[in-house]
Order: C-alpha cells, then sequence, then structure tokens
C-alpha cells in the first residue's frame, strides 16, 4: 500500500531527552522512516511520522528487524544526550479534534515535564546491564556427587533392621540432600546479589532461567550503574567465578530501558 | 565473565540470548505513554499482539538453537528487504484474530493475553 503524507497522522516515539543537550542530525527509524526531534518545555522527544495504527508482524524476521531499528535510534541519542529515557515499542502518538499528534506530544511533555526531568536527573551518565548466573554445572554435579557419597556410607554405617525402617531412613536422606540443595543455591543467590547491589544505582530481579538442565540459573537481574560502578562490578563477578564456580553472564550496556 | 555487548547499530552479531534480552527490553519495558494519546481500541492499547505471539516463537527458536550453537546462532538480519513480510499495511490490528493467533501459538495464551490488557500506567 503506498502511503501519502495524509496517512501519516500519528507519531511513533522513540525516546525523549533534555532539550538542551546534543542529538543526532540525522535518524533512520522503523522501516526508514526519517526521525525527528520535537520540543516542548525543556524537553525534546524524537519521533517519525506514521499512519495511526500500530506496528504488527507475524513474522518474527519483521520484528527482530523493527526492535533493532528502534533500538539503534534510541541508542544513537543515548550515545550523545547525557541521559535518554526510551520509549517502549508501539508508543504510537494519534491526532485528534483538539490538535494534531505532535501537539498532543507536546502537551504531554509539558504535563509530564517535572518527573520526566527528574527521572532523567536520575539516569544522567549510566547504563543498564543485564547480568545472569549460572551454577557451572561440572562443580555442582561433583558437590552432589560427594553429598551423595557422604551419605551412602553413612547408611551402610547405620543400616536399619526393617524394610519400613529402612524406608524412611531414606527418605530423610532424600529430604537432607534436597534441604542442602536448596540451602546452598540460596546462600549462591546472596553472594552472587551482593556485589550487584553494592556496585549499582538500582537493581530489578527479573525470573531467573535455565541455559540448560545441568546449569541451573541462579540469579537474573538488570541493574543500573555508571561505567566506574560497572568497573567494580566487573571485578567482583569475575572473582566470584574463580571462587564460587557460577558462571556469569552480562549483557550490555543497554539505554535505561527497564528503569523508567 | 561473558559479556555480551549491544553493538548492534553497526551490524547485529550477537548472541542469541542477547537478542533476546533486547527483544524483552525494547517491547516490554520503557517509558509508556497514558491511554488518551496514544494509539488504542476500546481503551486497550494494542500493542501488536501478534507482534507477542511472534517473539514467542523468537525466543523458543534462540533456545532451541542456543541448546546446539550457544553463540551467533539468531541473527538480527537488517540486510532483509524493508517491508517483506510486513503484516502492518494489512489489517492484522484485528484484536479477536490477534487473540486466536496468539492462542495457537503459545499455550498459555490467557494469561499473556491477560497480561497484555492491563491499563496503561503513567
Amino acid at each position: 500500500m503506498n502511503q501519502t503524507s495524509a496517512d501519516l497522522t500519528a507519531l511513533y516515539v522513540y525516546c525523549f531527552t533534555e532539550a538542551d543537550g546534543s542529538g543526532p542530525a540525522h535518524a533512520e527509524g522503523l522501516d526508514g522512516a526519517e526521525v525527528a526531534s520535537l520540543e516542548a518545555k525543556d524537553l525534546r522527544a524524537y519521533a517519525h511520522w506514521c499512519e495511526p495504527r500500530p506496528y504488527a508482524s507475524e513474522d518474527a524476521d519483521v520484528v527482530k528487524r523493527w526492535v533493532a531499528e528502534h533500538h539503534r535510534v534510541v541508542s544513537e541519542v543515548w550515545r550523545q544526550a547525557d541521559a535518554v529515557l526510551p520509549a517502549t515499542f508501539n508508543t504510537i502518538v494519534q491526532g485528534g479534534e483538539d490538535g494534531d499528534a505532535s501537539a498532543h506530544l507536546e502537551n504531554w511533555l509539558e504535563q509530564e515535564s517535572p518527573r520526566l526531568k527528574d527521572q532523567l536527573r536520575l539516569l544522567a551518565g549510566r547504563s543498564e546491564y543485564g547480568i545472569q548466573t549460572f551454577w557451572d554445572s561440572a562443580s555442582y554435579e561433583r558437590e552432589i556427587a560427594d553429598t551423595q557419597r557422604r551419605l551412602e556410607s553413612e547408611r551402610e554405617s547405620n543400616r536399619p533392621s526393617s524394610r519400613g525402617l529402612a524406608y524412611l531412613h531414606q527418605q530423610r536422606l532424600k529430604r537432607g540432600l534436597h534441604e542442602q540443595i536448596t540451602s546452598r543455591a540460596r546462600d549462591l543467590f546472596k553472594t552472587c546479589y551482593e556485589p550487584v547491589v553494592r556496585c549499582s544505582d538500582r537493581v530489578r530481579v527479573e525470573e531467573a532461567k535455565s541455559a540448560s538442565s545441568d546449569s541451573p540459573a541462579l540469579m537474573n537481574v538488570s541493574c543500573l550503574a555508571t561505567s566506574e560502578q560497572f568497573r567494580r562490578l566487573s571485578v567482583e563477578l569475575e572473582a566470584l567465578e574463580t571462587k564460587e564456580g557460577v558462571c556469569v553472564r552480562v549483557v550490555g550496556p543497554f539505554p535505561p530501558y527497564s528503569f523508567v | 565473565m561473558n559479556i555480551v555487548g549491544t553493538d548492534w547499530e553497526s551490524g547485529p552479531s550477537s548472541s542469541s540470548d542477547a537478542v533476546v534480552e533486547l527483544l524483552d527490553r525494547v517491547l516490554n519495558r520503557g517509558v509508556v505513554l497514558y491511554a488518551d494519546i496514544v494509539i488504542t481500541l476500546a481503551g486497550v492499547p494494542l500493542v501488536g499482539l501478534n507482534l507477542r505471539a511472534a517473539l514467542g516463537s523468537i525466543e523458543a527458536m534462540a533456545r532451541a538453537v542456543s541448546a546446539v550453537a550457544p553463540t551467533d546462532s539468531v541473527r538480527l538480519d537488517e540486510s532483509a528487504p524493508r517491508g517483506s513480510g510486513d503484516a502492518r499495511s494489512e489489517g492484522s490490528a484485528d484484536s479477536e484474530q490477534d487473540e486466536r493467533d496468539l492462542g495457537a501459538e503459545r499455550p498459555n495464551a490467557a494469561a499473556f493475553v491477560a497480561e497484555e490488557v492491563r491499563p496503561w500506567s503513567r
């Protein structure tokens, strides 16, 4: 379908910054759309004119491309501005009888100005990182095996005289083993979580997702940190890998998507 | 320690896990405008339910691929022609159809949709 300027009555919004900072002179957004900036109340929004309906596709490749294009615009702005508030995907402002989409967006910026400025001040110079820790499967299995050997030996030396008592004894041993593993997992989570809290301004705990069955996930968090905080955190996490046998994976830096 | 960068601007070459992390952030987080001025249908934000169904497929694909090849398995394909497979102009914003599609894609579609229709927050 051919698009005409008459169809482009809505604004797809990428992000917001302070108006006095620098920004990219030219940026291409979703499907090559030209990204423009719009200012109100000392704030600036980056957006492109689009049709007044959401971007939707069942094609995963199209979705991935859109997401990459959205992220690219936000990142380009973020590189030049001191702080950026990324908009969530498909934030599309529409026009109405009381004004076009740009008037609506300007009104919104004016109304939300104090809150947005506070957030921008808190985010200045900070980046988001995703941090996941996993149990190293080899050392995890060794630990389990050692425990089982010890329990087996204990069972041999205290073998009960009846089958019923033997069953109860075995159940008690299993329960003990489970509690030991759970307790270890809890301790390891605390050990991994503490340096993240210590070296970040904000932390958001996410659902832990295991990479594979033999590599259980201990922790999955997003944190907001300066480059200096992240440098210190990296040192601490590397020390944890050596000392505790955990595996740490870090993704980032991201613009602060999770902290707005 | 494995540190995965996010420099997708100059050419995507990230691991499947990193792609999923980016999708999660861009699609689910960030500043949300209230409903008066954003595109809505009967007060329900139309944040492209089809996108979420596609995301479910991406996550499943990424998990499957990462099981056999942990890095560089799923790439953001910026080289694809713009608009290829783009259903945006094909009226895919029909919410009922979206929900049916979603149900076919994801076993836990009901919970997923319920999460989607929560009111916009300020």
